[in-house]
């Protein structure tokens, strides 16, 4: 049973490190924090909602397009609004952000409604039995993919010469564009691949968190918690810390209540962002004058 | 109208604004009444919100909660042990600063962003617990509170709307004073250089402390008087897009100013209202005016006026 | 009467050493200039010496108080203020308002008292507010102290930064890099005005700065650094003629 409880928690932890490498990779190219990640991905999620079932497309298709789409709409943000307001702080960015969450979020709403919708597994479910241990094959492929996408950003990071560009700009980012890096299109390429890995992480998590104008929103408070223990700036603590947090609070879920599976979560974000707000394994920064 | 008309004009504006919001009730429909209460409320939420963001610089997420400590305290206060309005008004306030106090302390150690993700957690853990922990709260289906009644010679409704405004004029002339005082000036100091606020002497953790204290106080009777005015709580009123509204609020109104906290809380009660028949355009009003408000005027509408001046 | 003493200060950020034993003895009533090539550690040891760095080893003592025991904030208090390189006053602000920043430590006004209005809030920011328009008068500035700060030229909102340094009755200003950004004739206006101040307000002033010639021909003392460690110590004449001076700015 505890075997069963540390695989779920594994395949929750997966997403929620798939979801947490999404908001790494824009917040270490440009120290912006994508607030509007969920509702991106929300309405990523009712077009594939709309591909299946208005349009009728075959699944694998839907999956195609819709990860297209994630990546492009986040692109497009990127490009409109973000680099609209270069110049300007951080944190100024960040708000306007959340105007974008707004917009979004109200434009799903709108347009499809509040009933709740479904989005069926990317496999159809074949369980596999070994002793007393159940294996969703649902879940297991989540997990492969997972790591599968993890696997190709990390090597598209370390082995390609685009991914080198990228991981100067991560170090110091004024030091690279006088170096030539073009980091406008860094930005842009950030922000793409935050949404293709978006669109998957969603097809994998809505299908078991069904799909209304909350329930990604829901899901995506879990991965933040999950990056803010990893450490925001660091891709390894996205991915131990989204694993770590599925474990542990799938297992406070099965053994104490599932009732205080959120609470404990919000406790670990709480505890770690006081006596560590770097989280597991991110940098501190040294304030210079 | 002649220029010095409108100087006249300009010259009396805070009486002239006063005396139209004294005898407003007493004009129109209940209704305007119960909205321009509601403004009052929402302008102790952005006034609150602009003292800790706006002057000290530290950017709460988590606005919505504060207010919704206030509100809940007071209705279980209310319900539980009949405690009156009069009462419960400097209560709540210090209840929430309490609490306030206690959520200082570790957000004064960290740094711009992860404040914000703390005040943003926050925000979500404190309807999470109003849901939760239902014996108390009345969990999912929240409480109702009894409408004051006051002896006088107006109606209750009224009589709620001058309380309103009468503390709302307190904090605002308080804010007020707080700009131009020592305290002002170490929060605004804090808030463009925190370097140099040290080397003037300035205690960091102490007066971002403070700032929390002062903010969550009069978020604390906002979110009181909100009890009273609305009758009823629930954790779903105080959720995390109510934070960002208030954000909304100071950015759109002017980050730092008593005025443009008043006109963010005009934006953000009036937006919703006038567009009452479509479910999400106020959303989407608002959405767009924070982006564009960001570009185009950082400042707010509040720094229009200066913007005249310098023409000149 | 050594008034500043700083005994083999090191720093180092991450491994790299910025500064390297360190040694100074400043006597009241000074006027010192440390100069050194780019990076050569200059502000590094300013930030050291207001505790904005923890320091790896070494002694700092002013007037005989170990300042290694205070925190950042404490140190205005012990009689050591500073400017910035890049100016750092508020720009949204008045003048004055930004002069009585300086002020925060050393004023007594009670925060209920201040809130509310009362008439002693009053008076005592009133007190204040004169001593600031009196500095303000000495520097020459006072007609611009309603204004802005943000929308005044250059030269007089570094006026307004030692302004500020001034108010609270220092014994030690650190001034970072005074004449950037300005004219020969305003370096020599500032010249002038740095002198008076030190006679008038019985200062001592530690100036770090970059252009050499205006440390030679003005002050009285000269450290040179590079890379960290201190490599000239004693008046202009001393400094102009030490071979290791000319190596480190010419080369060999």
């Amino acid at each position: 049973m505890l075997l069963q409880n540390i695989f779920i928690g594994i395949y929750v932890g997966s997403l929620y490190a798939l979801g947490g490498l999404c908001f790494v990779i824009i917040f270490k190219t440009s120290e912006i924090i994508n607030f509007a990640q969920a509702d991106m991905t929300m309405l990523s999620m009712f077009v594939a909602f709309f591909l299946l079932e208005s349009l009728n497309l075959p699944y694998y298709a839907v999956f195609f397009f819709t990860i297209v789409f994630a990546g492009l709409l986040a692109g497009f943000i990127q490009n409109t609004l973000v680099r609209s307001m270069a110049g300007k702080p951080h944190l100024s960015i960040i708000i306007a952000i959340f105007g974008v969450a707004l917009i979004i979020n109200s434009l799903t709403g709108w347009i499809w409604g509040p009933s709740t919708r479904a989005l069926p597994a990317p496999y159809a479910t074949a369980i596999t039995k070994v002793g007393n241990f159940t294996v969703y094959g649902s879940d297991l492929l989540a997990i492969i993919v997972a790591f599968f996408f993890m696997t190709a950003l990390y090597l598209f990071l370390e082995k390609t010469r685009f991914g080198m560009a990228m991981r100067a700009t991560f170090q110091n980012r004024d030091a690279a564009r006088i170096m030539g890096v073009p980091t406008h299109i860094i930005d842009a390429v950030s922000w793409i691949i935050s949404g293709i890995l978006m669109g998957v992480a969603g097809l994998f998590i809505t299908p078991l968190v069904y799909l209304d104008l909350t329930s990604i929103s829901e899901f995506m408070i879990k991965v933040f918690a999950a990056i803010i223990l990893g450490g925001m700036n660091s891709f390894i603590g996205a991915v131990l810390g989204g694993l770590i947090l599925g474990v542990s609070s799938n297992l406070v879920a099965f053994y104490i209540s599932t009732e205080l599976k959120s609470t404990f979560i919000f406790f670990i974000m709480i505890t770690v962002l006081f006596i560590r707000p770097t989280g597991l394994f991110g940098k501190k920064e040294i304030k210079k004058i | 109208m002649s220029y010095t008309m409108i100087e006249k004009f300009l010259k009396f504006r805070v009486p002239l604004f006063l005396s139209f919001l004294f005898i407003f009730p007493l004009i129109f429909p209940s209704y305007y009444t119960y909205v321009f209460s509601l403004i009052g409320i929402y302008c102790f939420q952005t006034l609150s919100l602009n003292i800790l963001a706006g002057i000290t610089g530290q950017l709460s997420l988590g606005h919505a909660a504060i207010m919704a400590i206030g509100a809940y305290t007071t209705a279980i206060l209310s319900n539980k042990f009949g405690i009156p309005l009069l009462l419960l008004i400097p209560i709540s306030g210090l209840f929430t600063a309490i609490i306030g106090f206690f959520i200082g302390l570790p957000c004064s150690r960290m740094g711009g962003i992860y404040l914000a993700i703390a005040t943003m957690a926050f925000g979500f853990a404190v309807p999470e617990i109003c849901l939760k922990w239902d014996s108390v709260t009345g969990g999912y289906s929240g409480l109702r509170i009894k409408q004051p009644h006051f002896f006088g010679f107006v109606e209750d409704y009224i009589a709620l709307y001058y309380l309103i405004f009468l503390f709302l004029i307190l904090f605002l002339w308080i804010s007020h004073n707080l700009i131009a005082s020592k305290t002002g000036r170490a929060f605004i100091s804090i808030r463009d250089n925190e370097v140099v606020a040290e080397s003037m002497g300035v205690n960091l953790p102490f007066y971002k402390v403070l700032g929390f204290v002062i903010s969550t106080f009069i978020a604390g009777v906002g979110g009181c008087l909100y009890s009273f005015l609305v009758g009823f709580v629930s954790p779903y009123d105080f959720n995390f897009w109510l934070s960002i509204y208030f954000l909304i609020g100071i950015v759109v109104g002017g980050m730092g100013s008593i005025s443009g906290s008043i006109i963010g809380a005009i934006f953000i009660t009036l937006v919703p209202q006038l567009t009452s028949g479509y479910k999400h355009l106020p959303q989407m009003i608002l959405g767009a005016l924070l982006i564009v408000s960001l570009i185009f005027l950082p400042k707010g509408l509040a720094a229009i006026p200066s913007l005249f001046n310098k023409k000149r | 009467m050594t008034q500043l003493y700083v005994e083999n200060l090191t720093k180092s950020f991450e491994g790299l050493v910025a500064v390297d034993s360190f040694n100074l003895s400043l006597e009241k009533g000074t006027i010192l200039g440390l100069i050194g090539p780019n990076g050569a550690g200059k502000t590094t040891i300013f930030n050291c010496l207001t505790r904005f760095y923890d320091i790896d080893s070494g002694k700092i003592q002013f007037e005989g108080i170990d300042l290694l025991s205070f925190k950042p904030y404490q140190i205005i208090q012990l009689g050591i203020a500073r400017t910035f390189q890049n100016i750092e006053l508020l720009k949204e602000i008045p003048v004055i308002q930004n002069v009585l920043i300086g002020n925060h430590a050393f004023s007594d006004i009670n925060f209920f008292g201040s809130i509310f209005g009362t008439r002693t809030a009053k008076l005592n920011e009133k007190k204040h507010i004169k001593r600031a328009q009196d500095i303000l008068r000495k520097l020459g500035i006072s007609e611009w102290s309603e204004f802005n700060t943000g929308d005044l030229p250059y030269g007089i909102q570094k006026m307004v930064e030692i302004a500020r340094s001034l108010i609270s009755k220092p014994k030690l200003i650190l001034l970072d890099e005074p004449t950037a950004g300005m004219t020969a004739i305003e370096k020599e206006t500032i010249a002038e005005l740095i002198t008076r101040l030190r006679d008038d307000f019985e200062l001592s002033i530690f100036m770090v700065e970059h252009d050499v010639n205006f440390v030679m021909n003005f002050c009285e003392r000269i450290c040179v650094i590079n890379y960290g460690r201190k490599i000239a110590d004693g008046t202009p004449d001393e400094v102009r003629k030490d071979p290791e001076v000319i190596k480190a700015y010419i080369g060999d």
